[in-house]
């Protein structure tokens, strides 16, 4: 029996530890797709009623063209709605919910750099966002009779706008040291921002100031973009939006990059 | 360190003599579900309100600047009151339920079970505590929505039965649901599937007489409607179906959930092993 060789030898990884953040990523898949009947169900069915009040209640929505159903027109709202809010909760959730059960520390104490840990919560935020956004899409275009008519620009819009408000649930659950705090960011950021951005109304109705006010919200150009993306109608009809978008992402990934490695709110 | 000594010929302590309803006991149990909910008011009544002027917020500006009025009021006065009545409603059964579901859980359901009460100060409690966290958060609401929507009281007691015996209904159904969910999905199914469905579709944000023959009468069976419709006849004046029904229909449903909770705590359902 040999003797000189140790059994457990340390792996040894480049410069990017694949192994590790794909199991981390896979983790976090997994625990927010184990309750999919709250994550898929949950919200297919609630947008099924948004869809059914606002057709009974409204006969069209303002600023909308004449022949534009009301379904036609929110159905591309509530999906990107429903993936970016999903996409927000999952790292928030997670974050908070580890360091209070100080599951933290089996994270932390893994090989991994802090912009492993970074990608592996964004790109698990994103497959969590882009679950419940085409479930949604799903619901919402049969009720309403649509075909999506550019599907892969769809995607992309409902991929960045996942990612940014992913980031943020990871800010979110950076720093939130009570569920209190995650609760107040959902309700008086989070929700506020999806809702108002165009998800409900068409920019045309607003006045002059508020059509700029909203043109510079980076939120509004995503869902209009993926509005058009779906439907073929939409306002700005310009890539500006997808641009900054991504340069918030990339600096909201740096930013996060640097609290991970410094231990903002993690280790004591 | 010596001890106090023991005067053996002092007589032993007194039970407590509780008469017929233990007050002290069920005063304690109505703070504690008060407290439970004011202790974090800005989950419990602030975030409420917020979402609720979104809501508002959302409708009025999908409707652009149409004016469009239901009967003769305007739909957004018209949609109000439904509005601080959903959310009424909604935090009423999120009281109980939580709070039930939240002792089971971390174990310490038996605080509550093993205290001298009866099965109807329990209830009488816990549904008490519900409407009054209910009653809050739609006064709250309602001051806010006021800046932005005038709000007349025409009816003012038809406002108070109405919101009272909601958050009534409300509460008891919470009871329930908490008595039967075992785990938080079941509560978030009962919340997703039931309440939220009956609450969207019970006229708050429509008027029922748009909805085509069957859906009218399917709607019409809604306790949720007689609620909002009451409810809003006390602000507006006009209401959708008979008065006199729903007032008749809100009450023998408070009853016979009150009737059935009874039932359950003293069996013990799923609280006791």
């Amino acid at each position: 029996m040999k003797t000189d060789r140790p059994f457990i030898a340390p792996r040894s990884f480049g410069r990017f530890n694949y192994v590790s953040t794909l199991a981390l990523y896979q983790r976090e898949i997994w625990r927010n797709l184990k309750s999919w009947p709250d994550t898929l169900l949950d919200r297919g069915f609630t947008t099924l009623l948004y869809l059914i009040i606002f057709s009974v209640a409204f006969d069209h929505i303002a600023g909308t063209p004449a022949e534009m159903s009301v379904s036609a027109f929110l159905a591309p709202g509530l999906a990107i709605y429903a993936a970016s809010e999903r996409a927000f909760e999952a790292p928030a959730f997670s974050l908070i919910f580890d360091k209070h059960e100080h599951m933290i520390d089996d994270i932390l104490m893994a090989p991994l750099s802090a912009g492993e840990r970074v990608l592996a919560y964004t790109a698990a935020a994103v497959t969590t966002g882009l679950a419940a956004g085409i479930i949604v899409l799903i619901v919402g275009c049969l009720y309403s009779g649509t075909i999506p008519g550019d599907p892969l620009l769809g995607l992309g819009y409902m991929i960045l706008s996942s990612s940014l408000f992913g980031l943020v649930g990871i800010g979110t659950g950076l720093f939130s040291t009570r569920w209190d705090h995650y609760s107040a960011i959902l309700s008086f950021l989070v929700l506020p921002l999806s809702f108002l951005s165009g998800t409900f109304y068409a920019v045309a109705s607003l006045p002059e100031t508020g059509r700029n006010l909203v043109s510079l919200n980076p939120v509004y150009h995503l869902i209009d973009g993926f509005r058009w993306a779906i439907t073929g109608f939409g306002e700005t009809q310009s890539p500006v939006g997808a641009i900054v978008t991504t340069g918030l992402i990339i600096t909201f990934a740096l930013g996060l990059t640097r609290l991970f490695a410094r231990g903002v709110r993690l280790k004591p | 360190m010596t001890l106090a000594p023991i005067d053996i010929d002092a007589p032993a302590p007194l039970l407590r003599h509780l008469g017929t309803i233990n007050r002290v006991g069920l005063w304690t149990l109505y703070v504690k579900e008060v407290r439970r909910f004011w202790k974090v008011g800005t989950q419990t009544i602030l975030a409420p309100m917020v979402t609720t002027l979104l809501f508002l917020a959302i409708f009025a500006l999908a409707l652009g600047g149409a004016s469009r009025a239901v009967g003769d009021v305007p739909y957004l006065e018209f949609l109000a009151p439904g509005l601080i009545m959903m959310v009424m409603v909604q935090n009423a059964f999120a009281n109980t339920s939580s709070s039930i579901m939240i002792s089971k859980v971390q174990g310490n359901i038996v605080d509550l079970l093993m205290p001298p009460l009866s099965p109807a100060e329990l209830t009488f409690g816990l549904a008490a505590g519900g409407v009054t966290r209910g009653v809050v958060v739609g006064l709250s609401t309602g001051a806010l929505m006021a800046f932005f929507v005038p709000l007349h009281f025409v009816h003012v007691g038809f406002v108070l039965f109405h919101a009272v015996a909601a958050s009534l209904l409300l509460s008891l159904l919470g009871v329930l649901g908490g008595m039967w969910s075992e785990k938080f999905d079941h509560l978030a199914a009962i919340t997703n599937f039931v309440v939220t469905p009956l609450a969207f579709l019970s006229g708050t944000f429509y008027s029922t007489e748009r909805l085509p023959g069957i859906w009218h009468s399917i709607a019409h069976l809604n306790p949720f409607f007689y609620m909002i419709d009451g409810f809003r006849y006390g602000f507006i004046g006009h209401a959708d179906g008979n008065l006199w029904v729903g007032i008749l229909v809100l009450a023998g449903v408070n009853a016979a959930l009150w009737l059935l909770i009874h039932m359950l705590l003293r069996s013990g359902y799923r609280l006791k092993a």
